[in-house]
């Protein structure tokens, strides 16, 4: 009898813990780890700024004609790559992987990771408001991270063509085995600009760090995005409403411009009231080079009045001159939305559609703000200068932050202000034409074998 | 089990038939009338032969009062005289005492089985194997006792010191599994006593190891350890040791000399390299000389002081001060004591053990205290049998000293080769290591800021690391017989593992100081504000794991219709582990009354070092953790033997973890083995009188490893953020979702053979194995939209392949006897499909990378093309002809075009060991081998500092004018830094050879003579890492250890055995 009672014991703790199994086995492996499903989980994913989000792409940076490179400066680049882009080379990679390209679809599987695991959730959590504003912040970093591919890997966007030129892969799904081929440019812009839409109706007013969107950020971008487009009516809408909002500007004139780093530390004050939304550009070795320097026509066009002149730029060696003017406040590229751009592009947008007045007084509005005070800053006379006008002081307030490739892909297609860029390096010259095919970077060698998707011709 | 097979009483029947009067049948047989075959019988001392197959013998008796004695390894030994055989109709009762079988036994750590009807690859170390090297870790033991089990060196040896026939994973757990007392065993090694360890079984192949399921796939190291044997009368053991160790010879480290280095320096100084240093915002340290080269050059100093100053740096070597003042003859203790015994229903073995070892590194040191109880009672008859273990180990480290390659500048460069760290009457001298001595010199006349020089020696004196470790262990197990046969048996196994990490840096230590002066802030007033007080700066570490393990199982044996003996086992384990972590940090601490101050670690402070620097922030030492792991297993196994002549064995396992999610688990695969042996020798027919034993064994299954960094689920790994910008709390996803993850598996066929001549003088197996590694975890591309540009997944497989064999030979009995024992392991492995292929520098430039068709750590090199006579360039080749654009040659290199020389592993090692023996005088010498692999000697990296960093002597060999290239392959000093003129040269074929060698590893002499009554002594002496015999290689520099030879040690010790 004792036999049998012994094997009726150790049968039952044999089933009983079956029967726990499940809880048992559970438990998370790290406490540190942890499978994304809260509203908690969620917002720390976005919040991955310091290695993951608000970054945005370099190499256009490298291309475009506001920096050179000094004497032996190439060969300092620490990356091939760096070098290719700067010599316009129409391969860039050479098969390796390409930083701009990875960075900004990481940054879509994190957000794609967000909006499915929010689709997820229980209908009762549906209706918080963590989960339309986490909803909005992915929408608004995915549409960012489009609009910066976009800008990289496409043609600039002309409406004509746009429903046949090539845009990006649009993924949205986080499924490592699905094949993304490349929407069209109508489709990848409409995907943006819808993104973006719905993101400005989701987004707090405020929120604690301006690493993370607000709705003003998505106000701003919705502007930036509708300039590239053309669709200037929109873009002023757009950068009404943001100024509406917010239309505080630094005055250059409580700066000391002599120090290293003129603009305040960022973070942790944020005390720049111009920033609507902080990213900064993919560190790359071009950046901070001793070696790179500003184009000496740019440097020359900003008056001694002009205290950009010295909140920008420090004499490096004997008249070439460094940039040194992030809003970062450190050595960090900003690249993020800021008040400044919103000015410039309702008064970009005001001289295209012939409201002349309008633009220069919103130029003038900024423009106070970066002379010397009791200094006059020159005044447009002609109403067909102050397009011109505008756009080169928009190259000269946003040097440095990531806008000018863009800028110039779009302008190129307007004769009046299209250009050929050119670049002397060893004693070889270098042109980059107006509208070339090397305006628009190479898709990694890996993407174009792994998913068969259409390479750029360069 | 050892308690399964102690409860299995068997019975021993004599079955007696007179054929004549001088003539008797002997039939042997247990109590299930099964034969039992191969019994010795003997008369006296003679033997008059074994039973057949059917258990009888013909005897012939002398007389009545003669003594017969029946021997047989699985029973015990009786005697009877021959008339009490006669009067002996009915059966004879034998109880049979496991523990006191001459029978090697081995423990898989779920059974014990008998070595002739095992099917596995099993190895078995005896304890006085073990107990021939001399030490304070039980592992150390292994080296040169396994054949196919290797030590490894260079890359991967810090996290894989061991492999047992080769790694097959990538990057997966690639040690071995190590149980201990029956459960596996995660804590420090260090804890476990060599002293207290009865024997270890290697288990290598399926066969043996698969029962450990999805941990057995690197083998399985059992480690067994002591109990008193039954009926037995008290023992005492003691055993103490002490051991001198020779701290490294500095001076055969290849290193640049001082001359040479001021000359570079000299050199570098004049091109303006140091220019920018000078200059720095930051204060970049700069060696003496260049203070000096600087003062000369602005006639602050006169040339004949300048020269003579320069001379006198030159005749200084830093390595002479440290090994006088850093260094000492390092001095291991051991003392154990155990007192064992046990009667019929009782046994015990209480042991205690003192270790304290002084490192060659003066002020590092071990003390290691272990106490051991173990009891085990039978209750009910001997029905019901209940074990209990009692460990303990207390560790103390003390890591106060200053390791030669932790004298560093801020840069990372390592410190210059003429520093001096004592003057002539021994007093602590100040290195530049951060700042520029200028800097220096003008800070420490700033009022309020504290002394800002680094003196190393006395750091060594204020120095106070220490890391404490208490390891408890309890095992409790029970055994209950419910029918014969049949068992049923419940262990339990609790372990606790606490670990204190201590780090004061003292308020007199340069660390300190130097944080403190760094955040200072002068006042307008002159007044100092200090973000970081003053005051010691205390980092705390403290861990604990504790792990729960529950096994129970059944068993059944039974011997069927005489012949067939089965036994079956089958259980269910549960295995919980939990290790907690936490760290803190406290600033401004006072040793004296431990308080602690707090700090602003929000804000942002400007650096006094460079006031440019503003964002600089107190560095938070906060941290935690909190791992889980857990399993649930099921298991069986079955044994079946036919008349000794034919065994299979056969074990299936389902294990279960918290690592993948319910999903994944509920997909597993049970993993299986079976295996197979015959007993040749044992056969009617066969006809070599010679061989006593001769056996084929084969076996085949499964067995898997655990990757623990993945998952199925998207796991994300949440940061405080406390070091970003925005300073939110952000998480980081590790793994993209992967429901198709799996345990690794591993697939291993093993045929062996097991030989014996009659007379024991040559015995030894031969084994051949292949093993397979199967949906390992390993990188594939996948397209960079998908956020992520490699995946890692179960998608890699390697292949290995290889012989074991182990050879023992014995000539001589009485006064003077020799025996050899001789090991040769030869293996091949590979990783096979390999989706990512690095760039061709990768794999010259790091080991342990996969690559197609290729061994994981194999060794690359590029085409060594010759020096420019012009220049001293290296050259290289490019489009047909020759060339010196480094970054287009290297980056023109695929990885099928490097030169492939060979694995960097040994294919080829083994060892052999001669013991020679007079009376009681013992020798023994061990000398082992390693061939079949390669190595990347060191020599000058320029790099982008010109080799300052490396410091090589073969700086010295450069290529320095036009000719000199017809006898140096080293290239000039190069004009501008060049990372791939260097690489070209550092990565060419003519720094790669082959590094097979053999080397005289130690030397055991001992002496044992008897004391009063039973005690006995035993005196030994033990030499280790005595030298190198032979190397292959051209420069003959020993191709493990190039610039760190393992320190030679010198033991003498005394046994006693009361």
């Amino acid at each position: 009898m004792k036999n049998i009672w012994i094997l009726i014991v150790v049968f039952c703790l044999t089933t009983l813990q079956w029967g726990c199994k499940k809880d048992f086995l559970a438990l998370r492996p790290d406490k540190a780890l942890t499978v994304p499903s809260t509203f908690a989980d969620f917002r720390a994913l976005l919040d991955n700024s310091s290695e993951v989000m608000n970054y945005e792409p370099t190499l256009g940076t490298v291309s475009m004609d506001d920096f050179y490179l000094g004497e032996n400066g190439l060969q300092g680049l620490s990356t091939a790559l760096e070098q290719n882009a700067y010599m316009w080379a129409s391969d860039i990679a050479q098969g390796q992987t390409l930083v701009d390209w990875n960075r900004m679809y990481q940054q879509v599987f994190y957000c794609n990771v967000v909006l499915e695991g929010l689709e997820k959730m229980d209908k009762v959590l549906k209706i918080d408001q963590n989960w339309g504003q986490i909803k909005g912040a992915a929408l608004f970093y995915r549409a960012s991270a489009f609009y910066n591919l976009v800008q990289s890997f496409t043609t600039a966007y002309r409406k004509e063509t746009a429903k046949s030129d090539l845009g990006i892969p649009l993924r949205i799904d986080s499924d490592l085995n699905l094949i993304v081929k490349r929407a069209s440019l109508e489709e990848s812009y409409q995907r943006i600009v819808e993104d973006f839409k719905l993101a400005a109706q989701l987004l707090p007013k405020n929120e604690l760090m301006l690493t993370r969107p607000v709705k003003n950020a998505a106000v701003a971008f919705l502007s930036r995005v509708h300039l590239v487009m053309g669709d200037y009516q929109n873009a002023r809408i757009y950068a009404e409403q943001s100024l509406k909002e917010n239309a505080s500007l630094l005055d250059y004139n409580s700066l000391n411009l002599t120090a290293v780093r003129p603009f305040p530390v960022f973070f942790p004050n944020q005390q720049n009231v111009e920033v609507i939304f902080y990213s900064r550009m993919i560190s790359f070795s071009y950046l901070n080079s001793a070696l790179t320097y500003v184009d000496p026509v740019l440097y020359d066009s900003y008056q001694s009045d002009d205290l950009r002149k010295k909140a920008f730029f420090v004499e490096r060696t004997a008249s070439r001159y460094g940039f040194k003017g992030n809003y970062s406040g450190s050595s960090t590229f900003f690249s993020g939305l800021s008040t400044r751009e919103m000015y410039l592009i309702k008064a970009e947008c005001a001289a295209r559609l012939g409201d002349f007045q309008e633009a220069r007084s919103t130029l003038s509005a900024l423009l106070t703000k970066r002379y010397k005070s009791g200094t006059v800053f020159p005044v447009i006379s002609r109403d067909d200068d102050v397009l011109s006008s505008v756009l080169a002081e928009r190259r000269k307030e946003l040097v440095g932050t990531g806008q000018r490739w863009a800028d110039l892909k779009r302008l190129n297609l307007d004769t009046r202000f299209a250009r050929d860029l050119t670049r002397s390096i060893n004693g070889i010259s270098y042109v980059l034409a107006a509208n070339d095919k090397r305006y628009v970077f190479p898709i990694p060698l890996n993407e174009i074998l792994l998913t068969g998707i259409q390479q750029n011709e360069r | 089990m050892r308690g399964l097979v102690l409860m299995c009483f068997l019975w021993v029947a004599f079955g007696l038939s007179a054929l004549a009067q001088d003539k008797v049948m002997l039939r042997v047989e247990d109590d299930n009338k099964v034969a039992v075959v191969g019994a010795t019988v003997k008369l006296n001392s003679r033997v008059l032969g074994q039973t057949d197959g059917s258990g009888k013998i013909d005897l012939e008796f002398v007389g009545l009062n003669d003594t017969v004695f029946v021997q047989h390894i699985n029973f015990l030994q009786r005697s009877f005289t021959v008339g009490s055989l006669r009067q002996m109709a009915g059966l004879v009762v034998l109880q049979r005492n496991y523990n006191l079988l001459d029978e090697v036994v081995l423990s898989t750590g779920y059974q014990k089985l008998v070595a002739s009807k095992s099917t596995g690859s099993m190895v078995h170390l005896e304890n006085k194997l073990l107990n021939r090297r001399v030490g304070t870790n039980i592992i150390d033991r292994l080296q040169d006792v396994v054949p196919g089990l290797i030590f490894n060196r260079g890359a991967g040896a810090q996290v894989n010191p061991i492999s047992i026939r080769g790694q097959n994973t990538i990057y997966s757990n690639a040690t071995p599994l190590i149980v201990l007392d029956n459960f596996p065993y995660q804590g420090e090694l260090n804890d476990i006593n060599p002293n207290d360890v009865e024997s270890i079984t290697v288990l290598k192949d399926a066969a043996a190891a698969a029962i450990w399921g999805v941990r057995a796939g690197n083998g399985v190291i059992v480690i067994t350890t002591k109990l008193g044997k039954q009926q037995s009368s008290l023992k005492v053991g003691f055993n103490a040791n002490v051991t001198f160790v020779d701290p490294l010879d500095r001076f055969v480290q290849q290193r640049m000399s001082s001359a040479d280095y001021i000359d570079l320096e000299q050199l570098l100084f004049k091109r303006g390299y140091y220019t920018a240093s000078e200059n720095s915002v930051n204060r970049t340290p700069l060696s003496p000389a260049l203070e000096l080269l600087i003062a000369s050059r602005d006639g602050k100093m006169s040339e004949q002081d300048f020269s003579r100053e320069l001379a006198k740096l030159k005749s200084y070597d830093i390595r002479n001060d440290y090994q006088r003042y850093f260094e000492r003859t390092g001095i291991n203790q051991q003392h154990a004591l155990n007192v064992s015994g046990g009667g019929l229903n009782y046994q015990f073995y209480l042991s205690s053990g003192f270790d304290r070892n002084l490192s060659t590194t003066r002020g590092n040191e071990l003390s290691r205290v272990t106490l051991n109880m173990v009891n085990n009672l039978t209750f009910l008859n001997q029905r019901l049998e209940i074990g209990t273990k009692l460990f303990y180990s207390g560790i103390k480290s003390t890591l106060n000293g200053l390791e030669f390659g932790d004298m560093r500048m801020i840069t990372g460069q390592t410190i210059y080769p003429y520093a001096q760290l004592a003057d002539d009457n021994g007093n602590a001298l100040a290195l530049t290591k951060d700042y520029r001595s200028t800097f220096i010199n003008q800070a420490s006349g700033v009022a309020g800021l504290l002394d800002w020089r680094y003196r190393p020696l006395d750091e060594l004196n204020l120095a106070d690391v220490s890391v404490g470790q208490n390891d408890l262990r309890v095992n409790l197990s029970a055994k209950y017989k419910i029918l014969t046969g049949l068992y049923a048996n419940v262990l339990y196994l609790y372990s606790r593992n606490h670990k204190l990490d201590h780090t004061l840096y003292d308020s007199q230590s340069y660390y300190t100081r130097d944080l403190v002066n760094r955040f200072s802030i002068v006042n307008s007033d002159g007044s100092i504000t200090r973000p970081i007080p003053l005051g010691g700066i205390l980092d705390k570490g403290n861990g604990v794991v504790q792990t729960n393990n529950l096994r129970g199982q059944l068993s059944y044996g039974k011997c069927f219709l005489s012949s067939h003996d089965v036994k079956v086992l089958a259980g269910y384990e549960i295995y919980d582990s939990n290790s907690l972590g936490y760290a803190n940090r406290f600033y401004g601490y006072d040793q004296e009354h431990a308080l602690s101050q707090t700090v602003d670690y929000a804000s942002n402070f400007v650096s006094y070092v460079n006031s440019q620097s503003k964002s600089n922030r107190i560095i938070s030492r906060d941290s935690q953790s909190d791992l889980t792991d857990r399993y649930l297993s099921m298991f069986a196994t079955i044994n079946y033997d036919f008349k000794d002549l034919y065994s299979f064995s056969g074990s299936v396992r389902k294990d279960e973890g918290n690592l993948f999610g319910v999903n994944a688990n509920q997909r597993g695969i049970p993993l299986f083995s079976v295996g197979a042996s015959w007993n040749i020798a044992n056969e009617s027919f066969f006809n070599f009188p010679m061989l006593s034993v001769l056996k084929l064994r084969m076996s085949y299954g499964t067995s898997g490893n655990v990757n623990k960094s993945l998952s199925s689920y998207t796991t994300a790994r949440y940061n405080s953020g406390a070091s970003t910008e925005s300073k939110l709390p952000y998480a980081q996803i590790l793994n993209p979702p992967n429901p198709e993850l799996r345990w690794e598996k591993i697939k291993t066929s093993n045929l062996g053979l097991d030989f014996m001549l009659k007379n024991g003088s040559l015995s030894g197996s031969l084994e051949y194995y292949h093993k397979a590694g199967m949906d390992l975890i390993g990188d594939m591309a996948v397209a960079a939209s998908t956020g992520t540009s490699t995946f890692r997944g179960n998608i890699a497989n390697t292949k290995g392949w290889g012989f074991d064999a182990q050879l023992h030979l014995k000539f001589g009995q009485g006064a003077l006897s020799w025996a050899g024992d001789v090991l040769i392991s030869y293996q091949k492995e590979k990783v096979g499909d390999y989706d990512i292929s690095r760039t061709a520098a990768n794999y010259v430039s790091s080991l342990g990378i996969p690559l197609a068709n290729h061994p994981l750590y194999a060794i690359y090199s590029y085409p060594w093309v010759g020096l420019e006579a012009t220049t001293g360039d290296p050259l290289g080749k490019l489009d047909g002809g020759l060339s010196k654009d480094y970054t287009k040659i290297l980056s023109a290199f695929k990885p099928a075009d490097l030169n492939y020389h060979g694995s960097s592993r040994p294919t080829i090692f083994g060892a052999v060991r001669n013991g020679l023996r007079y009376r009681s005088l013992e020798l023994s010498v061990g000398i082992n081998y390693r061939l079949g692999y390669y190595f990347r000697k060191n020599s000058i990296a320029y790099n982008t500092d010109f080799g300052l960093n490396s410091q090589h002597s073969d700086f010295a060999q450069r290529w320095q004018k036009s000719g000199d290239e017809l006898f140096t392959q080293v290239p000039s000093l190069p004009t501008t830094a060049n990372i791939g003129r260097s690489n070209i040269y550092r990565y060419a074929d003519i720094l790669v050879d082959r590094a097979d060698h053999v080397r005289l590893q130690d030397v055991n002499l001992s002496y044992q003579f008897k004391g009063k009554g039973k005690t006995i002594f035993k005196v030994y002496g033990y030499l280790d890492n005595i030298g190198m015999l032979w190397t292959a290689n051209k420069w003959k520099v020993d191709p493990d250890f190039e610039d760190n030879r393992p320190p030679r040690s010198a033991s003498l010790g005394l046994k006693i055995d009361l």
